[in-house]
């Protein structure tokens, strides 16, 4: 008893002395700093004071709160817009440039003279539609993708239903009369709101998608977009509605609620295109890229419920990847659903800055001419569009308007060239931390207004400069944080330097009185 | 002392909860009965309604609600096609009101009308909710996180339009469409619906059709009439799915027409078919270029020149596509 007491007391000692070492250590130490703090000149010191101030602050910034900020993503959608729209008139003329690898797409282009002359208001003549595709498959095109609604059945008059019967006929053989391999066609599935089901665990409304007068004879269904009997297959043509009506996102897949359970994955058209591309041509590649797709998208699935319910939706992840030739991310992160516009559009009779889209054939002529040489389009994918004002399908983008074909061969060739859109927190920090020094020493060596407008001119050079440069490559540097970091930092700083003066100032008066 | 601070603090905490601060219209409301407030909303302001026992209370953002409150939606569908929701705040926990939970009564289980209400805190905890949800409302618009739902977020497609499931009569979607009275024929171009179309015209007060016309399947009906009066009118068009949509249009005196040169008047009667034509498609083209509000007199005009003439068979398909 009397040993481990003893014991313990020579633990104590050990532990004080320890203890009273490492105080003295410490002590030494921060005298050490002290003296090389007070030894530098104000400069340093200020540059020290303010990298430490902006790495809290970029640690602040960076939390999901000031991220998700509506304020913050309105303002990097402008800044995007602006970057988009630089980069595009930049790289007009330079067709070789890193970003246009070949010429797999083609858009056979419904004009305003094509829908005027084949006399029917307000569609597109689906007999025409036909001898479109039929034009197309010619051609032996990996895939002729179709960007016209085939949602609702004509049955205005007895003309227009035969127009419809004689897509649907030409369609329904199609499976048989193709020359193998046979080129995919795929049409653009619709959605609209599921007023009976939403999705679980998320507030209402979910999508359903819209069945079409096709379905029937083609064997597909509107609930189970991985069911085809042939190669003519559906997709979603969506893309973000945003505030402004701007098309800026993406959207590679729609989760559809038609009933009560696993909600229907359904890809987008322009990921089963660039996939079918991708595809070996041998074997059967719809069904290769489609079962390649269906792996990367179902995760993203959710289920759906006949009411609005607080349970809990299936986890799921946020990002999978997808073999596009090179890893793709399929992700629900904005930034990276970013479309990178490489083309912009001239309406007819009017000339643009942007650099266009070459590959696009006349529909109208085409129609008229059944002997027109369609073996240019072999190996492509053959979008079929619009381009007149009153199919409702031209939109408002950050590069300038342009029909919703263009915006998907936009996107077509952002996948197939890995222009998706990735921050990167590297570059972000240094511009952020250069930004600082750079505004810390001009607020040294300036006076306030003039360091103010030197710093926007800095911020504006080097960071957009350089987010501008890298934004051909597909990264994307966030400038609004570091600019947002800059503001807060002087407001530190003058706050700081503010509250120092009215203390030296309130020290001096008790100084005085007492003295 | 903390009661006398409690008693001066209350009355102010309930005066800028009432909006008297923020300027807010939101009906007076005291920390101790505040459990909840309006968040955001998609669609317009009018699509939803508060009710608080018998009144009726503006929808705004910051609106404090009270235990028993019960929130509907009275349009779910906006006119973008939109679904129409209300996010609110309720006791600290974000919930959004679509037309699947609505109406939502505030303070009770799950949100269903007709569940006893919640026992409301009073006192410090009351009160200390009155503070959060005047800080939410001031603070919580600048820190407004952006929509990040994928699955349920709006989109648009980028498709070109297929056709009008429904009928539609795109000449008369102007605000106001005009036709001369005293016409003998009415020619409406009908797009969509599935035919054979029931066609019927009424006067403004009218339940019975002063004009009809059975099983169309033609693009144009053609509606028979004895001079129509000057007046307003409605046309209704049945289609076989029994889907139906009508549309107002005015007859106006003929003085109130847009007035063409005297020579072109003199021209649309000549007796050479060419002449007349052209000067009738002029007149028409004049019409055109007045507004989409005579988009259909312009079609009644057309009707009287040849329909192998190119120029007024051009004219005839720009004015069916309206405005």
């Amino acid at each position: 008893m009397r040993t481990s007491a003893a014991a313990a007391r020579r633990i104590a000692r050990a532990l004080r002395a320890g203890w009273k070492h490492a105080r003295d250590a410490g002590s030494a130490l921060r005298q050490k700093v002290a003296e090389w703090w007070l030894g530098l000149s104000p400069f340093p010191r200020h540059l020290i004071i303010n990298i430490c101030v902006a790495a809290a602050v970029g640690l602040v910034l960076r939390q999901p709160f000031v991220q998700d900020n509506a304020s913050i993503a309105a303002a990097r959608a402008q800044i995007i817009s602006a970057q988009m729209n630089l980069m595009v008139r930049f790289e007009r003329g330079s067709h070789n440039g890193p970003d246009v690898r070949d010429n797999r797409l083609a858009w056979i282009n419904i004009d305003d003279n094509a829908y005027r002359a084949w006399g029917v208001p307000l569609m597109t003549r689906r007999d025409k539609l036909r001898d479109l595709i039929a034009f197309a498959v010619k051609g032996k095109p990996r895939a002729v993708l179709v960007d016209i609604a085939l949602t609702d059945a004509n049955a205005t008059n007895a003309t227009y239903g035969r127009y419809d019967s004689t897509l649907q006929q030409y369609l329904e053989a199609y499976p048989k009369t193709c020359v193998r391999p046979c080129p995919a066609i795929i049409l653009p599935r619709l959605f609209g709101a599921a007023q009976e089901y939403a999705y679980t665990g998320q507030p209402p409304p979910a999508k359903r998608a819209l069945p079409s007068f096709l379905d029937a004879s083609l064997g597909t269904s509107a609930q189970d977009p991985w069911r085809t009997d042939g190669p003519v297959v559906w997709a979603s043509v969506e893309a973000d509605h945003e505030s402004d009506s701007i098309i800026r996102h993406w959207r590679l897949w729609e989760v559809a609620c038609n009933a009560a359970g696993p909600a229907s994955v359904i890809p987008s058209a322009p990921l089963l295109a660039v996939a079918l591309l991708g595809a070996s041509p041998a074997a059967n590649p719809l069904g290769s890229a489609l079962s390649k797709i269906k792996t990367a998208l179902v995760p993203h699935g959710t289920t759906c419920a006949r009411e609005s319910s607080i349970a809990l939706a299936p986890s799921r992840p946020t990002t999978t990847t997808l073999d596009l030739g090179y890893p793709f991310e399929l992700t629900e992160e904005s930034l990276q659903r970013l479309i990178v516009y490489s083309f912009g559009w001239a309406p007819p009779g009017t000339s643009t800055q942007l650099r266009t889209f070459d590959d696009v054939l006349d529909g109208g002529a085409i129609a008229a001419n059944s002997s027109a040489d369609p073996t240019y389009l072999q190996g492509q994918i053959v979008v079929i569009g619009s381009s007149f004002p009153q199919g409702g399908d031209i939109h408002a983008t950050p590069v300038g308007e342009m029909p919703g074909s263009l915006i998907l061969i936009n996107e077509m060739n952002s996948l197939l060239n890995d222009r998706e859109l990735k921050p990167n927190l590297a570059l972000t920090t240094l511009v952020e931390l250069a930004c600082i020094v750079i505004i810390g020493w001009l607020f040294t060596k300036l006076r306030p207004a003039e360091a103010i407008l030197a710093s926007l001119a800095v911020i504006f050079v080097l960071g957009q400069g350089l987010a501008l440069l890298v934004f051909r490559s597909g990264i994307w540097i966030d400038t609004v944080v570091p600019l947002l970091g800059v503001v807060t930092h002087e407001i530190i700083e003058q706050t700081h330097d503010r509250a120092a003066r009215i203390a030296a100032g309130v020290a001096a008066t008790i100084k005085s009185r007492f003295t | 002392m903390f009661h006398h601070y409690r008693q001066a603090l209350v009355p102010a905490l309930a005066a800028i909860a009432a909006g008297g601060l923020l300027g807010a219209p939101v009906p007076a409301a005291t920390p101790e009965t505040v459990i909840g407030y309006v968040i955001d909303y998609q669609g317009s302001s009018s699509a939803f309604a508060i009710r608080r026992g018998a009144t009726s209370i503006g929808v705004a953002p910051a609106q404090g609600l009270e235990a028993g409150d019960e929130v509907t939606i009275v349009k779910p569908i906006g006119n973008a096609g939109q679904a129409n929701t209300i996010t609110l705040s309720v006791a600290g926990t974000y919930v959004t009101v679509g037309s699947l939970n609505s109406p939502f009564c505030v303070g009770s289980q799950n949100g269903k009308c007709g569940a006893a209400p919640e026992a409301v805190t009073p006192g410090i905890v009351a009160m200390l909710t009155g503070l959060q949800n005047l800080l939410s409302s001031v603070v919580a618009p600048s820190l407004r996180v952006a929509k990040a739902d994928y699955d349920s977020a709006q989109s648009m497609p980028l498709a070109s339009r297929g056709t009008s499931s429904s009928p539609a009569l795109p000449i008369v979607a102007a605000p106001s469409a005009y036709v001369p009275a005293d016409l003998a024929m009415l020619v409406i171009p009908i797009s969509g619906g599935s035919q054979p179309l029931q066609v019927a015209l009424y006067d403004a007060n009218g339940s019975l059709p002063i004009a009809q016309q059975h099983d169309l399947t033609d693009a144009d009906a053609h509606l028979q009439l004895r001079k129509l009066p000057v007046g307003k009118y409605r046309i209704q068009v049945d289609d076989a799915a029994s889907k139906a949509a009508s549309w107002t249009f005015e007859a106006v005196a003929a003085t109130s027409l847009p007035q063409a040169d005297p020579s072109l008047e003199v021209a649309m009667n000549a007796n050479q078919a060419f002449v007349r034509d052209l000067a009738l498609t002029a007149y028409a083209s004049f019409l055109q270029s007045k507004g989409p509000q005579w988009y259909l007199t312009a079609y009644q005009e057309l009707q009287k020149a040849s329909p192998d003439f190119p120029p007024a068979r051009d004219l005839l398909f720009r004015l069916r596509e309206g405005p």
